[in-house]
């Protein structure tokens, strides 16, 4: 399988098409926008291979194999951080993007209009002053539902495809929310949340949560959840000392958050490993990417990791998608 | 010195894409020069009781030419600048057939005469002006035109209206929202 990996960063998206051993961005005077643009998100679309968007300070571009370059986008966005953005999995004109400030916006039309959410984010936050969109989530088993993670407020969710908004903050020992997966069972749904006070679960559908202590990490600040697959009772947790941090390593549960184990990690982690990528494609191949440059890859499902050489300054999100 | 930062988005006849970050500080329109400060990007915007708008086009000296890019000029007297740009290498080149929103520009103002009425000789604008032709009523403005090998190109702006009354929570906004972070604890010298 052709695949390419994908590097938001503080200077802008990085391209890797040999398995993350090197990266390249595009070159500034062909490729769409300035090379030292922040970069927070990257999405890749489920039926047309190689199409990206691309979150930035700068606004909203849309990447082609075809045209080779990033074209702008025009959005109510240009002036905010487009932090995060999510496509509906089966209706990949919808479109969520999450920002900084603390705001939602809807497109429909596959980005030709867009609609500001009634998100009801906190307008102010003592510990960082602006909150900020962290994680967007389509819910597997509900296409009208639509989950949130902002820090530092809480988790939302939507089940009217955006139009409005509940914060579901029971129960959390802390409001400093990152990430979120979900298993279906029969009837029982389980979430799992990442928040700086380790692991959170909801059996309720987000209404209560109770913290989760995972006695094999040292830390309690954990960023990124990832299944390989949906639905998966894998999941692969990221954690690290504290935001940005100056170490971090990745967590392997096969039993959907109740046992954890460390995974293998060819190097030790520069810093909280802030991201990591996947892709229905190939539940076997993730990346992972430390949020000062360290990009690592696993071929065994999580199992174990391996540092490439390359590494890219500051990343914010990294994934993957066939080509 | 009052300056608005213009983005353009600018693609050339070879399919080459540029987002230089520009510094207006002068703008020109209707015969006369404007406040920067009515130039704005944003494409959402306020009108009182009439939704007046009029589409419009800009030249903007860059580089080694100028740029062509769509407009609307509120009735507010904010001009929005539409992000999305084509380059010229002179006035004369690439923009055959120009038309906004299906009016072709000689009926309003020709490029290189829009160019010397904001202070332009031989199709050269000075450093830092943008000159806009307003055209017909409308919140989008379409430009329409043909590249060198006879392609036809549309860049367009499209503006939102909303009255300045308008509550997009339905009357029911909620109040400003405080979070104190991981501490979850009262901070009351901030509440």
């Amino acid at each position: 399988m052709k695949y390419k990996a994908y590097a938001a960063t503080m200077q802008s998206v990085w391209f890797s098409e040999d398995r993350g051993e090197s990266w390249a961005r595009l070159l500034t005077p062909t490729g769409g926008f300035y090379n030292e643009a922040r970069c927070w998100a990257v999405a890749t679309h489920p039926d047309r291979p190689g199409e990206l968007l691309a979150g930035t300070d700068q606004g909203l571009y849309r990447y082609t194999e075809e045209k080779g370059r990033f074209d702008y986008i025009p959005s109510p966005m240009d002036a905010l951080h487009i932090l995060k953005i999510a496509r509906h999995p089966t209706d990949p004109e919808f479109i969520v993007c999450g920002t900084r400030p603390g705001e939602i916006f809807l497109s429909e039309d596959d980005g030709k209009t867009w609609t500001r959410a009634r998100f009801d984010a906190s307008t102010e936050c003592w510990f960082i002053n602006t909150s900020r969109v962290t994680s967007i989530h389509f819910d597997p088993s509900h296409a009208d539902t639509i989950w949130v993670t902002v820090e530092i407020d809480g988790i939302f969710r939507s089940d009217d495809r955006g139009k409005s908004w509940r914060l579901l903050i029971s129960g959390l020992h802390d409001n400093d929310t990152h990430d979120l997966v979900f298993r279906d069972t029969g009837s029982r749904r389980t979430i799992l949340s990442s928040t700086e006070e380790s692991i959170h679960r909801s059996t309720d559908e987000g209404e209560t949560w109770q913290q989760i202590l995972v006695p094999e990490a040292p830390w309690m600040y954990f960023r990124s959840l990832k299944q390989p697959f949906e639905n998966s009772d894998t999941v692969i947790a990221s954690v690290g000392d504290k935001p940005s941090g100056e170490a971090g390593l990745l967590l392997i549960s096969r039993d959907f958050g109740e046992t954890w184990k460390r995974a293998g990690m060819s190097h030790e982690a520069n810093s909280t490993i802030w991201t990591i990528g996947t892709n229905p494609a190939d539940s076997n191949l993730l990346f992972a990417a430390t949020i000062f440059g360290q990009i690592f890859r696993s071929e065994d499902g999580g199992e174990s990791w391996t540092k490439m050489r390359r590494e890219l300054g500051e990343i914010r999100m990294i994934t993957w998608a066939p080509v | 010195m009052a300056l608005f930062l213009f983005r353009p988005h600018i693609e050339n006849d070879k399919g080459q894409v540029t987002t230089p970050d520009v510094v207006i500080d002068r703008v020109h329109l209707d015969g006369g020069w404007k406040p920067v400060g009515l130039l704005s990007s944003d494409l959402f915007h306020q009108a009182e009781s009439a939704r007046e708008a009029r589409s419009a086009y800009a030249v903007t000296a860059l580089g080694g030419g100028a740029i062509i890019s769509p407009m609307v000029v509120l009735g507010t007297g904010v001009m929005v600048a539409g992000r999305t740009a084509r380059r010229l290498s002179s006035l004369g080149d690439g923009i055959g057939g120009l038309t906004l929103n299906g009016t072709s520009v000689d009926r309003l103002i020709p490029p290189a005469s829009l160019v010397e009425s904001a202070g332009g000789a031989d199709g050269v604008l000075p450093r830092g002006v943008m000159a806009v032709c307003a055209g017909p009523q409308g919140e989008t403005a379409e430009l329409q035109f043909n590249d060198a090998d006879g392609r036809l190109h549309i860049i367009s702006c499209a503006v939102e209206l909303e009255h300045p009354a308008a509550d997009r929570w339905g009357g029911s906004a909620p109040l400003p929202r405080y979070s104190v972070g991981p501490t979850q604890k009262d901070v009351p010298h901030f509440i």
